[in-house]
């Protein structure tokens, strides 16, 4: 405080030895005050050596979210495999539907049908009811064990469809699925 | 989405409906062949074919036909046309009975006067018995010549119809599908196999036609809705509202024997159980609560149960109920998959099909005795039985020959087996009535 005040009492003692002469020995007059003058420009620096070069364009990250094709291709989500005549998932099939489900979570915003296919060795009509239970017996494993937001609808094929058209058992082996395809 | 085209065929349909009623059908003299001879012995009848110049080869189809309806009809015995040389024209003293029945006509022969003109048939069939010496019946039909094997299939249900008191078969067609690449499409054909139409260009899966009982219009199962739906056309193909419960699934479509009602199975409900749709009021009712696979109804003749498919026990087996869905049993107990059951049409008996030895085989059970009785044999899977209105055939798909699908009938006995599609593998058939 006591600091500042000296400080202030100095200037303006200063501010009086200054300003009362000027005062005193020049009367008053009305100037117009001095135009102010643009500063000359500065001297252009003296030339540099610069390389001739494009300029680089800035790169940008364009996120493009693959095609439904492209996410079908890449094997996100794996087919299980049921046996013959059944519908109940075996442990292998509920561990890669856990699977399937851990990237959905990770992977959220996606729709899928689950197909349900079924081997030619049943009837046509009986096959289309199997291939029902066994994507709705899929897909109610995946909402228990939580898919995030993934739209899931489940749709039967019976046998039409059939991975491998061959007939034996290696092929309805292979027949006997419920497939995961994005849409 | 699906465009489903009228076939020339159906128009044709229509032609032969305002073309065939029967220009004079007129009784030439008493019938007295209206008799079932006992023993089950067929009638032996011969059907010479008249000469007409310039036309022989339509001539020729329309006999021809006739012979293969009433050999195939089971009531007859054609004898070999070969023989009938031996028999002279008839001359100013009528009909040589004594010759026909020398070469083995014992029962009946047909004489045909076919006129061809304007591209329109003109003919007449009279129908003499051989035992009374005289003419029994008469018929005379008109149609366009491409409606030659119509014609010829109304004489045969008319001589059918007089010695049996029920109209043959001749007339009724069958519905089913053919592949197409990894697609089905719906056709129907007569029920010799002959004009093959396609009802459908959906360019997706289509199983499972089922003909309403008067005959004008198939429910049937189609994907062009991306997931399996039950549908309803008429036989031009054109797509008629069925209001069906929906579902993620809904297939198996039966018709009650009025028309007033459709059995189907539907997963509306979260499983596949069967529902009732009534026609009149639109309204469905749901039939099975069961947590198991219920599907493949078939609504008997009488209307008051319907047979259908469940594997409540853990394997499919044949279980009947109430139409209202009460009073469930089951009715199969033989082997371990037991699917597709088909009410004979005086409820008398059901056919289905069981797996045997790994392959599909037709049963029939007699419905008082539940009595079962195999039908075929083979290697070859035996699928889809459906029975003829008449109820002495029945039309199933097979894959006996060289591992292709086809189409054939037989006699409800299993005998004489005939196949009737060749080329596009063939499925799902059903008879009309």
């Amino acid at each position: 405080m006591s600091q500042r005040k000296s400080i202030l009492v100095l200037l303006l003692a200063v501010a009086m030895i200054v300003g009362f002469p000027a005062c005193k020995s020049k009367p008053i007059e009305e100037t117009p005050p001095p135009v102010e003058r643009e500063a000359p420009p500065p001297p252009p620096p003296p030339p540099t050596e610069v390389e001739d070069k494009d300029p680089e364009p800035i790169k940008i990250e364009e996120y493009t979210p693959p095609t439904i094709q492209e996410l079908n291709a890449a094997g996100h989500l794996r087919t299980v495999y049921f046996d013959f005549d059944k519908y109940d998932l075996t442990e292998t099939t509920r561990a890669t539907i856990r699977q399937n489900a851990d990237w959905l979570r990770a992977n959220p915003g996606h729709s899928i049908v689950i197909e349900g296919h079924c081997d030619e060795r049943g009837t046509i009509e009986y096959n289309l009811a199997l291939g029902e239970k066994r994507a709705n017996a899929t897909r109610e494993f995946l909402n228990s064990l939580g898919a995030g937001d993934t739209n899931i609808r489940i749709v039967t094929f019976g046998e039409e469809r059939p991975a491998d058209p061959a007939s034996n058992e290696a092929a309805w082996a292979k027949n006997r699925r419920a497939e995961f395809k994005f849409e | 989405m699906q465009r489903h085209q009228p076939t020339r065929s159906t128009i044709a349909l229509l032609a032969l409906a305002l073309f065939m009623a029967p220009a004079a059908a007129q009784d030439e003299d008493p019938d007295i062949g209206g008799v079932i001879r006992g023993g089950g012995e067929a009638i032996k009848v011969g059907l010479p074919v008249p000469t007409v110049a310039g036309h022989q080869a339509t001539v020729d189809e329309i006999v021809q036909t006739v012979r293969d309806d009433l050999s195939f009809s089971g009531w007859f015995q054609v004898v070999d046309p070969s023989l009938y040389r031996l028999v002279q024209s008839p001359d100013s003293k009528g009909e040589p009975f004594e010759a026909w029945e020398s070469i083995g006509v014992e029962d009946a022969f047909v004489r045909f006067d076919i006129k061809v003109a304007d591209n329109r048939i003109d003919l007449t069939a009279r129908l003499y018995d051989v035992k009374s010496k005289s003419l029994i019946r008469a018929w005379r039909y008109g149609g366009s010549v491409d409606l030659r094997r119509r014609v010829a299939h109304t004489v045969s249900d008319q001589i059918v119809l007089n010695y049996t008191g029920r109209k043959g078969v001749a007339m009724t067609r069958i519905a089913f599908v053919s592949k197409h690449g990894e697609n089905k499409e719906v056709y129907l054909m007569d029920y010799d196999g002959a004009r093959v139409r396609r009802l459908t260009t959906s360019g997706t899966i289509n199983l499972s036609p089922a003909w309403s009982p008067d005959g004008s219009e198939l429910a049937w199962v189609s994907w062009h809705k991306r997931q399996p739906g039950v549908f309803l056309m008429n036989t031009e193909g054109e797509l008629l509202n069925l209001p069906t419960v929906g579902g993620e699934l809904s297939s198996a479509p039966d018709w009650s024997p009025d028309g007033t009602k459709l059995a189907y199975t539907s997963d509306v409900d979260g499983n596949s159980e069967i529902y009732l749709l009534d026609r009149t009021t639109g309204k469905n009712s749901r039939l099975t609560r069961h947590g198991g696979i219920d599907t493949a109804p078939a609504i008997s003749p009488n209307g008051r149960e319907i047979a259908f498919t469940s594997d409540r026990t853990g394997r499919p087996h044949i279980y009947l109920m109430g139409v209202d869905g009460l009073d469930v049993r089951r009715i199969s107990w033989d082997g371990t998959y037991n699917e597709s059951p088909a009410w004979s049409p005086d409820g008398s008996k059901l056919a289905y099909v069981s797996r045997l030895e790994g392959v599909f085989q037709i049963m029939v059970m007699d419905m008082e005795t539940k009595k079962t009785t195999r039908l075929t044999y083979g290697l070859g899977n035996n699928e889809n039985p459906r029975w003829s209105p008449d109820g002495r055939h029945l039309v199933f798909a097979s894959n006996r020959g060289n591992g292709r699908y086809a189409i054939y009938t037989m006699r409800a006995d299993g005998s004489q087996t005939r196949q009737l599609t060749t080329g596009r593998d063939a499925y799902t058939p059903d008879w009309s009535r």
